[in-house]
């Protein structure tokens, strides 16, 4: 990948691995601090990193680790971490998302990230079997339990959209 | 009613347009001085031997042992860290060394250890847990102390390497990317603190930090004269070098280079010192007795490293965009034509002999060997992995390639055949003991 590939690249994808970053942390700073830091390192290993699919990919799991390292060195658990997250500041329109936002964040930290990978990154479950270093077994078993915990809040929470 | 697919989407598309990346220049300017600063450090490591040619690698920060040792071996240093270029006192000693065999210290910054390596056998000991973020490695002179840099909080960690246990961490500026020790062994400098660049020298005897030096922006280099007297310090985001007193730890007028200086080597008579302009795509020679800049030598693309040979005749310059390595001749200071290597070069050493340098290629995943005699590339060596770092060990047998994430391989220079590699994760530094 060179210079101009991954301006293009970068543009491209900052914005929605933020979204998906935060969508699986709860914690909108700290996706975008592990986005950020995760671009920078896929320019310095960019020679590793070869089509732009695979890229998205590269930089998504680099994000996840770093936000997941953040969270263990402040010596947190994962579940733990997401309930602690910063108050979402920005938290947007209406209680209802905040809600969702709430059962999303109790569901256990990899069942959350299956979820997103499935519903917002559009992966295939062998995909994320292989993003998330899993058995597609278990990717199957992982989004069940955490549709299971947060559908009730989606039904209990289906509100018009406030924009 | 909202399915779980479009409230996810909702919240995403929500932060998603809150994201504020920072601009494409910066990302990149913040991801090559990482690079360089990795490399950089390898640099450090070295010591070569006098003149005898020792090793002619990436000797240059450290020269530390150079004068002191006979013809003594260098360190190697492959990573990140300044190498300890410990070079051995005497070459009685050194013939002792080799009884007990030599150490490679292997930097993990993902897992925040360090791994040390028995040379003769290719065995892992257990990993030695450092600060966060370990970047680079220098091994004192005598082989005694190795100290790695952590980059958070800013701290450097003395491993004392008769035990491999690691001692309280002592307080550097921010971020210190490299370490140099000076051939007497008596005074570490680790420099870092980005754009307030500073030097923190530590008192090896005591493993205190004394009053620390402003130097430019961006610190990514440092080399000392075989003599001791001279540090000099690449300020990689400007164009200047500066030069640090070691006996009253002041800084010198700077001297005025190319662009973006991210290397530096100082030949083994400690006459000159080649600093590589990673923008300018040219490499400054300063004479060290005036600190005084000879006309810049045009080299390829983006220079990032610098190796001499034992014999000070030539400079090995790579240059990580060109995928070339530029020989340049130090008697006339003129550039012969350019190696070829294999894609993204980064890393470079030269062995004790003097005989070949190793240059290890990032993307292409290989080792370049180049028969110096020729200036001619041999047939490339697979790594299995993505060569960062390259240390040779002192007795020249085998040369050890740091893996970005697969852990280290060692090759046997004999007949430049990879030995099984050592599954030790990411490998971003390393040293080996004298």
């Amino acid at each position: 990948m060179d210079r101009e590939e991954f301006t293009s690249f970068y543009a491209s994808s900052f914005p929605r691995l933020v979204g998906q970053l935060y969508a699986m942390t709860g914690d909108r700073a700290e996706a975008q601090d592990a986005v950020q830091e995760a671009f920078v390192r896929a320019w310095v290993h960019r020679g590793q990193i070869d089509t732009e699919r695979g890229a998205e990919a590269w930089v998504r799991v680099t994000a996840w680790r770093i936000a997941v390292s953040r969270w263990r060195r402040a010596q947190k658990g994962l579940r733990l971490m997401m309930l602690a997250a910063r108050p979402d500041r920005a938290a947007g329109p209406g209680p209802d998302r905040v809600a969702f936002v709430a059962a999303l964040r109790r569901v256990p930290a990899e069942q959350r990230r299956a979820l997103v990978l499935f519903h917002l990154a559009d992966l295939t479950v062998e995909q994320i079997a292989a993003e998330t270093g899993v058995r597609p077994g278990t990717v199957k078993a992982r989004l069940a339990r955490g549709r299971a915990a947060v559908t009730p809040y989606l039904r209990e929470t289906t509100a018009p959209v406030s924009e | 009613m909202t399915d779980l697919n479009e409230e996810l989407r909702r919240l995403a598309d929500e932060a998603a347009r809150e994201a504020r990346p920072l601009a494409v220049a910066d990302v990149i300017r913040q991801g090559d001085r990482r690079q360089r600063r990795a490399i950089t450090r390898r640099y450090l490591g070295r010591a070569p031997g006098p003149v005898t040619g020792a090793r002619p690698g990436r000797r240059w920060r450290r020269w530390v042992a150079p004068l002191a040792a006979a013809g003594a071996v260098v360190a190697v240093v492959a990573g990140t860290a300044a190498v300890s270029g410990a070079i051995r006192g005497s070459r009685t000693a050194a013939g002792a060394g080799l009884a007990h065999g030599t150490t490679a210290y292997v930097v993990n910054s993902a897992k925040d250890t360090v791994i040390p390596i028995r040379t003769a056998t290719n065995t892992a000991l257990p990993p030695i847990k450092v600060g966060i973020q370990p970047m680079a490695i220098a091994i004192t002179p005598d082989g005694k102390t190795a100290y790695v840099a952590n980059e958070v909080p800013g701290s450097v960690t003395p491993i004392r390497t008769a035990t491999n246990t690691a001692l309280p961490p002592i307080k550097t500026g921010s971020t210190p990317v490299a370490i140099a020790i000076t051939p007497d062994g008596k005074t570490a400098y680790v420099i870092g603190g980005g754009d307030s660049g500073t030097v923190t020298p530590i008192r090896t005897a005591t493993n205190t930090a004394l009053p620390r030096i402003k130097v430019g922006r961006l610190p990514m280099a440092i080399a000392i004269t075989p003599d001791g007297k001279t540090a000099y310090v690449a300020n990689s985001n400007s164009t200047m070098v500066t030069p640090i007193r070691t006996a009253t730890n002041t800084a010198l007028p700077p001297i005025k280079t190319g662009h973006g200086p991210a290397a530096i080597a100082i030949t083994p008579d400690g006459k000159t010192a080649y600093v590589a302009n990673g923008a300018s795509g040219t490499v400054t020679p300063i004479r060290t007795a005036t600190n005084t800049a000879l006309p810049p030598i045009k080299t390829g693309g983006d220079p990032l490293a610098i190796a001499i040979t034992p014999d000070g005749r030539t400079a090995y310059v790579v240059n990580q965009d060109s995928d070339t390595v530029t020989p340049i001749r130090t008697a006339t200071n003129t550039a012969l034509p350019p190696i070829k290597t294999g894609r993204l070069p980064q890393a470079i050493a030269i062995s004790p002999d003097g005989k070949t340098a190793y240059v290890g290629n990032n993307t292409a995943g290989t080792v370049t060997p180049i028969r110096i005699a020729t200036n001619t590339a041999l047939p490339p060596i697979k790594t299995g992995g993505n060569p960062f770092e390259i240390a040779i060990t002192p007795n020249g047998k085998t040369a050890y390639v740091a893996l970005v994430t697969a852990g280290v391989i060692p090759i046997r220079t004999a007949t430049n055949t990879a030995l099984p590699g050592l599954k030790i994760g990411y490998s971003s530094a390393i040293a080996i003991t004298p």
